[in-house]
């Protein structure tokens, strides 16, 4: 997909929290129905700069400790992603663009967050919007 | 060169007033525009603090969200047939003067603006007549 014709056909907030902070942590993204089977075409990565909490009411992390976390996204039970930066998601620090993914059919519950250094704080949450279709990418398009 | 094109074809600018001290976490929904009820939305903003002038609408002081209260809420679109399309999306993500102009595209989605609301994560520095707006871009 073209990052200049990013356009929004569905979205959701999805947050993981941080409940205790270690270099090499793993945190799991939970299970959420809404997101089962779609197409993953983009996904936007925030800090507390651009939310301050979560709807949960947890704290988001601050924008200059999201450095020390990674993404790692799963089909099925492939990382297709692998420790992506989180920053590298973050679309304001990346010229506004948010970035696209070949519509992923992301396994949420085998994808997660790792740590690479401490920094961020203790029952902190990382938080994502998840821009998707439900069908079947056009196939002449895809890509 | 890579060049973002975003035609306008039609705008309206939607204001959420609040007419008391909101709470976190309720629903406040945007007003009832009837006019766009029917169209086909392009393109979404939310303009905040300097970008609106507060004596916008005539006879009318208004009091725009500053640039940490953009942090403070979520929003949710939702269509005619109340199926929600966009869920919770950080209104950061619609603003341009934080995303190198960018006007964020939206695929033509036929949403009900009185069917859309915010939910409040932090109150800090909201009070009655702070106004969020939302600039819906569409087709006819």
């Amino acid at each position: 997909m073209n990052q200049d014709n990013f356009k929004i056909r569905r979205s959701f907030l999805v947050e993981v929290n941080l409940p205790t902070v270690a270099a090499g942590n793993t945190y799991y993204f939970a299970d959420i129905p809404q997101l089962r089977n779609v197409y993953t075409y983009g996904i936007e990565a925030v800090s507390d700069t651009q939310l301050s909490k979560t709807p949960l009411g947890f704290t988001v992390a601050a924008a200059a400790q999201i450095k020390t976390a990674t993404v790692v996204l799963t089909e099925m039970d492939t990382n297709v992603v692998y420790q992506m930066p989180y920053y590298t998601l973050v679309a304001s620090l990346n010229g506004g663009y948010i970035r696209t993914f070949n519509f992923l059919r992301i396994n949420l519950v085998k994808s997660y967050i790792q740590l690479v250094d401490t920094g961020i704080t203790a029952t902190n949450s990382l938080a994502f919007n998840f821009y998707y279709q439900n069908q079947a990418p056009d196939t002449k398009k895809k890509g | 060169m890579r060049v973002d094109y975003f035609h306008v074809y039609n705008s309206r600018l939607v204001v959420l007033q609040f007419l008391s001290t909101p709470v976190r976490n309720q629903k406040y929904y945007l007003p009832n525009e009837p006019d766009l009820d029917t169209k086909r939305i392009t393109g979404l903003r939310i303009p905040y603090g300097n970008e609106i002038p507060s004596t916008f609408k005539a006879g009318e002081t208004l009091t725009p969200i500053s640039g940490t209260q953009i942090a403070q809420f979520v929003f949710t679109a939702v269509d005619a047939n109340t199926n929600t399309i966009i869920s919770n999306i950080t209104p950061y993500t619609l603003t341009s003067v934080n995303n190198n102009g960018k006007i964020r595209k939206i695929s033509n989605l036929q949403l009900t603006p009185s069917k859309c609301y915010i939910v409040l994560n932090d109150i800090t520095g909201f009070v009655a007549g702070t106004c969020i707006l939302f600039e819906f871009f569409y087709k006819d």
